[in-house]
């Protein structure tokens, strides 16, 4: 019996030995194959911090892998979609425009079910197993969506709100706190009107937190009596809105437009789904050092933000190379930097070595950035369903 | 050989422009009727326009749209009007003839950013009324930018379109003889106003109208300005239909093609109606004032004139000054009305980040307008030989397709267009970048050059040709040696018309292709005010440049000959 048991651990350890080695070849031949292509990286260039970071990568991986990365500033990644699309209706299934995306959620969503993407191919790429997913689900499950190996965890996400505190003595500590909140300073809070991403998360945020039942909220919304649900979110609204910024008759196109009235003053909170942009903020002259950063009592909804490869481009190997070294240890941990941009690593730091978990215990926090524990609970985004559905019945009721 | 060739040149003209365009309207009409294969839709039917009905807001988007488009370009036309009966001729409209060229190349994006940034309640004239009075203390609840109504987005696209209208005019008043017309009604006893209303306006408006249509085309489906400046709840129906295209829901794409082709049909519609509301207007107002009435009331012309030009250059230049002093800043709160502190960090910083686009830029740009402008002189050199086969020969139709792609929504067409580049696998290529913005940089092209190309007189190549026998180097020594100062100028327009695409090049280039727009519109989805305002000012210097060159280059090229030093244009 006990030599049974040896002879299978034996077989086993020989069949994962033979399944690394054989991993490991092929990543070499990746490696081979990558070598003098160009990767055409897909990504929201409204932030110089942000594309700072990715002219690092791209220095990088040229100078270590020989790929050139071209990072294509798009403005809304949208557009992208589009181009695929575009290439998709006119029968151009290879030789297509974008190498890599830089996605999640909704837009994920779309792409896998219209099978835009390139793949699984996470778990061929050395770094993947690096990547925490018993403690981060969200780089498992893309606003619950499967993400089946189709896109590359690239960083953590948190909804966060930021106050100016030279204004703000007690920051709201849930919705309901955020509307007496309102009440007292008239005029000083906003959100962005959804569709816009944080717009959007500003409503699901608010619904998990008001919502009698959230179960509902994490199975597809036809299965869910979405009036029911979503009544207290209304009657919300509709009590705050006249009491927010320009009495609730237009609002802001996004969070950066936050970003800028809050510093202007014309508001006095501002929210982020990066815990530490208000650090970076503060360092770039962006926000007023006075700006700190808290969370409600309840938690905040988390997610993660992923890269993809769309299913026409030529490079994918090169595209792999690219998204295993973003996923990286050195590329993560430069990320994570308040610094440089403060994205938190998708990497769980017990499976690191020793000297990869150090560039990141050597990282100085932000000045306006909470520790793990303020942070608190990360709440799990609401089945990808109910966006469409909450950003059409918002339209309907406020934007007319 | 030449001339043998010349009759090709007006075809390969409209080739140029008309293919992309009718193309790309084919493609997006598809859509629009439920065609869209990529994502398994095919069958022919109205679900995408019952869609767009039935989506939220897009009655008020509509109304929006029509309200402040129409009302924009009417306000423009206009204030373009009164600031001509008022100051033109005179020695302040030579000063401000000069200053058109630069402020026709102000981005369209900067510019209602800066304007933002002077009229919102934390903007620079509330934090003067702080500074001065100590009141507010923080911004004020005020709706002064971004108004659900519109307001703040019609008087940004009037303002914006006012030197366009006022450029175009300038090229047909030399023709018109103003100052004699003016003579001969004062010598009647007519004033200078009824003069303008009765004579002088209704023979320029058959020049303007092609511009100001493009106008009202433009200001229907812009994007850029109505994001900055418009209303968000809903926005304008261009901004929604931009949206759709954007949705993650890949579906609402169908919808967004009726939204796009909505456009299209509203521009075509109100173009119609100001064509056949023209001449009842016409009539109206010419019953009204031929009248033999001499009023010797002033109107005050100059007076209601100038409430448009000084709000007006006030606008310009603050927002100009606005860029600069964020371009340069470290830290810019409320109520502080200089930055503080300076800086010249993203200054510092933008030459390694501004090198590949402005190469990019600066190469598509050139060529585009050499371009356009080889194929325009061969579309006016055929004209000129028409004219001496048929006497009284006109281009009058040729302009109406010259101004096509000026009259066609952007939105409406772009996204077919870039399917069939797909298709024919063009997508992506530099010589295909090019000729998109051929097809915008060739309408301005043939506008700013035909004025000063049709006035030459051909006497002159007559004596050349006697004298020389040489036919090609008559043309180039003679007569395009007389154009110079047009021909530099129209190349120094085209080229500022290549800087500004951003649709085009996004499209067209399947994002490959970053030039200083692409990246000035991508920062500016950001929150770094710095960054934007320097690339909005690199976006600004660049044709600025161009004109100048084209200027002194002139100046140089004439340095012998002082007749022509004068040249009007």
């Amino acid at each position: 019996m006990t030599r049974h048991r040896w002879a299978l651990a034996a077989t086993l350890t020989a069949t994962l030995a033979t399944g690394t080695a054989l991993a490991e070849t092929n990543w070499t031949g990746t490696l081979e194959q990558a070598r003098g292509q160009t990767v055409y990286f897909h990504a929201w260039g409204g932030s110089e911090v942000i594309n700072d970071y990715l002219r690092w990568a791209a220095e990088r991986v040229e100078d270590e892998f020989e790929v050139t990365l071209e990072h294509v500033k798009v403005a809304e990644i949208g557009t992208t979609i589009s181009q695929i699309l575009s290439e998709k209706t006119a029968g151009r299934d290879s030789g297509g425009a974008a190498d890599l995306v830089w996605i999640n959620g909704e837009n994920f969503a779309a792409m896998k079910e219209n099978d835009l993407l390139f793949g699984p191919f996470t778990q061929d790429l050395p770094n993947y197993p690096l990547v925490d997913t018993d403690n981060k689900p969200t780089t498992l499950f893309d606003f619950t969506t499967p993400v089946d190996n189709l896109e590359a965890p690239w960083g953590m996400a948190q909804l966060v709100f930021m106050a100016d505190t030279a204004r703000v003595d007690a920051t709201p500590r849930s919705m309901l706190d955020l509307l007496d909140f309102a009440r007292d300073n008239p005029g000083r809070v906003t959100y962005p009107a959804p569709p816009a991403f944080h717009g959007t998360t500003f409503l699901k945020q608010a619904l998990l937190e008001l919502a009698a039942d959230r179960d509902p909220l994490y199975s597809p919304v036809d299965e869910a009596d979405f009036d029911t649900v979503t009544e207290p979110l209304w009657a919300y609204l509709d009590l705050l809105h006249p009491l927010m910024w320009r009495n609730g008759e237009t609002f802001t196109s996004g969070a950066p437009e936050m970003t800028q009235l809050l510093n202007d003053g014309e508001i006095v909170l501002s929210l982020s789904f990066n815990p530490n942009d208000a650090s970076n903020a503060i360092a770039n002259g962006e926000l007023p050092d006075t700006v700190r950063t808290y969370v409600h009592d309840a938690g905040s909804i988390g997610n993660t933000h992923f890269i993809g490869i769309p299913y026409n481009s030529d490079n994918t190997a090169a595209a792999q190379v690219v998204a295993n070294f973003l996923m990286s240890p050195e590329a993560q941990a430069h990320k994570a930097d308040t610094s440089i941009w403060g994205d938190p690593t998708v990497l769980a730091l017990d499976k690191l070595a020793e000297s990869d978990r150090a560039l990141f215990e050597q990282l100085p926090a932000g000045v306006a950035t909470l520790s793990a524990d303020e942070l608190g609970a990360v709440l799990r985004e609401p089945d990808a369903s109910w966006v469409p559905a909450l950003e059409r019945a918002w339209q309907q009721r406020y934007a007319r | 050989m030449i001339t043998r060739l010349l009759p090709w040149f007006p075809r390969l003209l409209l080739l140029a422009f008309l293919t992309p365009v009718l193309v790309g309207l084919a493609g997006t009409w598809l859509p629009a009727f439920g065609w869209f294969p990529a994502l398994e839709q095919r069958s022919l039917s109205l679900a995408p326009w019952l869609e767009l009905l039935h989506y939220p807001g897009t009655g008020t988007a509509l109304r929006l749209s029509v309200l402040t488009g129409l009302g924009s370009s009417l306000l423009a036309l206009g204030a373009t009007l009164l600031i001509l009966m008022a100051f033109y001729p005179s020695r302040g409209f030579r000063r401000l003839e000069k200053l058109l060229a630069p402020i026709l190349s102000v981005p369209h994006a900067a510019f209602a950013i800066g304007i933002g940034f002077l009229v919102a309640p934390s903007g620079w004239l509330v934090r003067w009324l702080a500074v001065l009075t100590g009141w507010p203390e923080y911004p004020p609840n005020w709706m002064t930018f971004k108004d659900p109504y519109g307001l703040s987005l019609m008087l940004v696209l009037a303002l914006k379109e006012i030197p366009f209208l006022l450029f175009m005019a300038l090229a047909s008043l030399p023709a018109l003889k103003v100052e004699k017309t003016l003579w001969l009604g004062a010598s009647l006893g007519y004033r200078p106003g009824k003069v303008w209303l009765t004579l002088i306006w209704p023979v320029l408006y058959g020049r303007l109208r092609l511009p100001f249509y493009a106008v009202v085309a433009f200001s229907l489906s812009v994007v850029d300005i109505a994001l900055i400046a418009g209303p968000t709840a809903p926005p304008t129906l261009a901004v929604m239909a931009t949206r759709l295209f954007n949705d993650p829901d890949l579906l609402l794409r169908l919808p967004g093609a009726a939204a796009a082709t909505t456009l299209l049909l509203v521009t075509v519609l109100s173009l119609a109606i100001l064509y056949y509301l023209e001449r009842p207007l016409r009539w109206l107002c010419l019953r009204l004032l031929s009248n033999g009435k001499r009023p010797r009331l002033r109107l005050g012309l100059r007076i209601w004139a100038s409430l448009v030009l000084i709000p007006g250059t006030f606008f310009y230049l603050g927002s100009l000054l606005v860029l600069i002093l964020w371009s340069f800043a470290g830290q810019w709160r409320f109520p502080g009305l200089w930055p503080d502190p300076f800086s010249s960090r993203t200054w510092v910083s933008a030459p390694e980040r501004l090198l590949d686009p402005l190469w990019l830029t600066l190469s598509t740009g050139l060529s585009a307008a050499v371009i356009a402008l080889v194929l325009v002189i061969g579309a006016l050199e055929n004209e000129v030989r028409l004219r001496q086969l048929k006497p009284g020969f006109t281009a009058q139709r040729l302009l109406w397709v010259v101004y096509l792609p000026l009259l066609v929504p952007q939105i409406a067409f772009l996204f077919g267009f870039q399917v069939s580049l797909a298709w024919l696998e063009l997508g992506g290529r530099w010589w295909v970048l090019v000729w998109s913005h051929l097809v915008f940089v060739l309408p301005y092209t043939f506008l700013t050059l035909s004025g000063p190309y049709r006035a030459y007189d051909e006497r002159y190549t007559w004596v050349g040709l006697s004298l020389s026998g040489h036919r090609l180097a008559t043309f180039w020594r003679i007569k395009l040696g007389q154009l110079w100062r047009p021909l530099g100028y129209t190349l120094a327009t085209g080229f500022a018309v290549s800087v500004a695409q951003y649709l085009p090049t996004l499209f067209i280039g399947g994002g490959r292709f970053a030039t200083i727009t692409t990246e000035a519109v991508s920062l500016a989805s950001g929150s770094n005010r710095r960054s934007m305002a320097v690339y909005a000012l690199v976006q600004q210097l660049l044709p600025l440049i161009g004109f100048a060159l084209a200027l002194s280059l002139a100046a140089w090229r004439y340095r012998h000959h002082r007749a022509l030093q004068q040249s009007q244009t």
